[in-house]
């Protein structure tokens, strides 16, 4: 049954292209910059000999996965600190509510007026919306921990370190790798963003650039590759975390669904 | 967790909450010179507002932005509403869709953008499309996933009462979706709020977008500090405003037949 699901499921994504194709060749869509998905095709060998592509790829990745290891070492301290602490929760959760709903891009103009065109620009506006995500979720991970835990760890004479690695981390893991995918996600579009109106570089810049040269295979070969990043860093991270965390995946799996 | 909004302990905790976030402003207000051109004193932001909303540059580019916002998330909603009904009312056409959804969802939408203009050109409407676009995802996914999660026993209650195609889907299939597309919807708001704002900044057009852009180039920091709490503002303020909607409709429409 299973295989029959997966069949359908690429089924699916050929008989969507060949629908792209057909409408294209028959004229039907009278769009100059719609180019059919086999030109696309065709514009690959020599688009993927550029060595480009490959130093786009890595500087967009790169720039992610920095920005978001960073954002994911904030989250997690902060957000362990607010889970634990009642009191530092009194004293900074209106805070968070207040800075959260700031949409990231808007932190574009203001890293442009700080660093100019460069990597740091590009990481300010990775950074902090990718922290929201983690410290939110861990907060709330740590928090359900439930109190009948607590009392076996303080029954059992753990140390407080003991406490920490031993029962609280696996306990909240579940909920603190949602919100790790949740920010590598928000991580990856932040970076195409910035690239397309910050840091002319990467990906990002790459979809421009061959907008405004009116090269629409080239644009649509990158928006595709975008599309097969996002599902790769995605995967990695899943990959990851059942390497890390046998058995506790299989209940975070359904609920980073967005 | 939830309190009562306005009563007193409610308005302790909200003030105790803010404190770090004022003590910042307040620190950044004492040390910051006053013409600093990259790191400007909040009291210089709120001049600068008010400067701007003098010359109506503000109000007009307040309504630009919010239209495009609000007629977009409409669309959204509505599209990704009715595709995701066909396509979560039967398991065979899920299976069809599944890995298209998922690569779809994978792909980030501000990429969309130079498509979009290349083949829309400048102008409303292609606003109105890339923001649509990057919302009908949430709202899509949530509602394939909300009709899946209705309990099969009461499809067939209803085909024992024997209600029509048509019957199942207006008492059975609406009501019961409707938690998930209210869900779906309140996802796509924050994505609609950042891609209208890097569609204005990045054709440069009419909007708060297109403003604090503008701002940048002049380097007039305040400015952008300015617009940067304005819009935080107005993120603060859809949220809510979708919030008190969101409970109108559950009050008035929702039923529970998920399982």
């Amino acid at each position: 049954l299973n295989t029959l699901r997966a069949l359908r499921g690429i089924g699916g994504i050929f008989i969507f292209f060949a629908m792209w194709e057909a409408v294209v060749r028959s004229g039907l869509a009278q769009y100059d910059y719609l180019p059919a998905p086999s030109a696309i095709i065709a514009g690959l060998p020599a688009l993927l000999s550029d060595r480009e592509v490959t130093t786009e790829t890595m500087h967009t990745v790169g720039a992610t996965l920095l920005g978001w290891g960073i954002a994911v070492m904030i989250g997690l301290t902060l957000g362990a600190l607010l889970g634990v602490s009642k009191l530092v929760r009194d004293y900074s959760l209106t805070t968070v509510e207040l800075l959260r709903p700031i949409p990231a891009v808007a932190l574009v103009p203001v890293g442009l007026l700080l660093f100019g065109f460069s990597l740091q620009t590009e990481l300010l506006v990775i950074v902090i919306p990718s922290i929201w995500p983690v410290l939110v979720n861990t907060m709330q991970g740590v928090m359900m921990v439930s109190a009948r835990l607590r009392d076996v760890a303080d029954s059992l004479r753990l140390s407080p370190f003991d406490t920490v690695i031993k029962v609280l981390i696996p306990a909240a893991a579940p909920a603190v790798l949602v919100g790790l995918r949740l920010s590598l996600t928000t991580a990856l579009v932040l970076a195409i963003v910035v690239e397309m109106i910050g840091n002319p570089q990467g990906i990002g810049y790459a979809v421009v650039r061959e907008a405004q040269a009116l090269q629409p295979e080239a644009m649509f070969a990158y928006v595709l590759l975008t599309g097969v990043l996002g599902i790769l860093l995605n995967s990695a991270l899943i990959g990851l975390s059942k390497v890390l965390l046998p058995g506790e995946f299989a209940s975070s799996g359904a609920r980073g669904r967005r | 967790m939830k309190q009562r909004a306005f009563s007193p302990s409610a308005v302790l905790l909200w003030a105790k909450g803010s404190l770090p976030f004022a003590i910042f402003l307040l620190i950044w207000q004492l040390f910051a010179s006053p013409d600093s051109s990259q790191l400007p004193p909040p009291s210089s932001w709120l001049l600068s507002l008010s400067l701007m909303a003098h010359n109506s540059a503000l109000g007009s580019a307040i309504a630009a932005t919010t239209s495009i916002l609000v007629i977009s998330l409409m669309l959204a909603s509505v599209v990704g509403f009715i595709l995701g009904l066909l396509i979560g009312m039967s398991a065979a056409m899920r299976d069809w869709f599944s890995l298209l959804l998922e690569y779809f969802r994978a792909v980030p939408p501000p990429v969309l953008i130079p498509v979009i203009v290349l083949m829309l050109g400048y102008s409303n409407f292609m606003k109105v499309v890339v923001v649509a676009f990057a919302g009908l995802w949430p709202v899509l996914l949530n509602t394939v996933s909300g009709v899946s999660k209705i309990s099969p026993s009461i499809f067939d209650m209803a085909r024992s009462l024997h209600f029509s195609r048509f019957e199942i889907v207006r008492k059975i299939v609406i009501p019961g979706v409707v938690p998930s597309l209210l869900l779906g919807i309140r996802v796509a708001l924050p994505h609609a709020i950042i891609i209208t704002l890097v569609v204005e900044m990045f054709t440069g057009a009419a909007g708060i977008g297109g403003l604090m852009m503008a701002a940048e180039r002049n380097f007039n920091a305040p400015a952008v500090f300015a617009l940067l709490m304005l819009v935080g503002c107005l993120g603060l303020a859809l949220t809510a405003l979708f919030s008190v909607m969101e409970r109108l409709i559950v009050w008035r429409w929702s039923s529970s037949v998920q399982r």
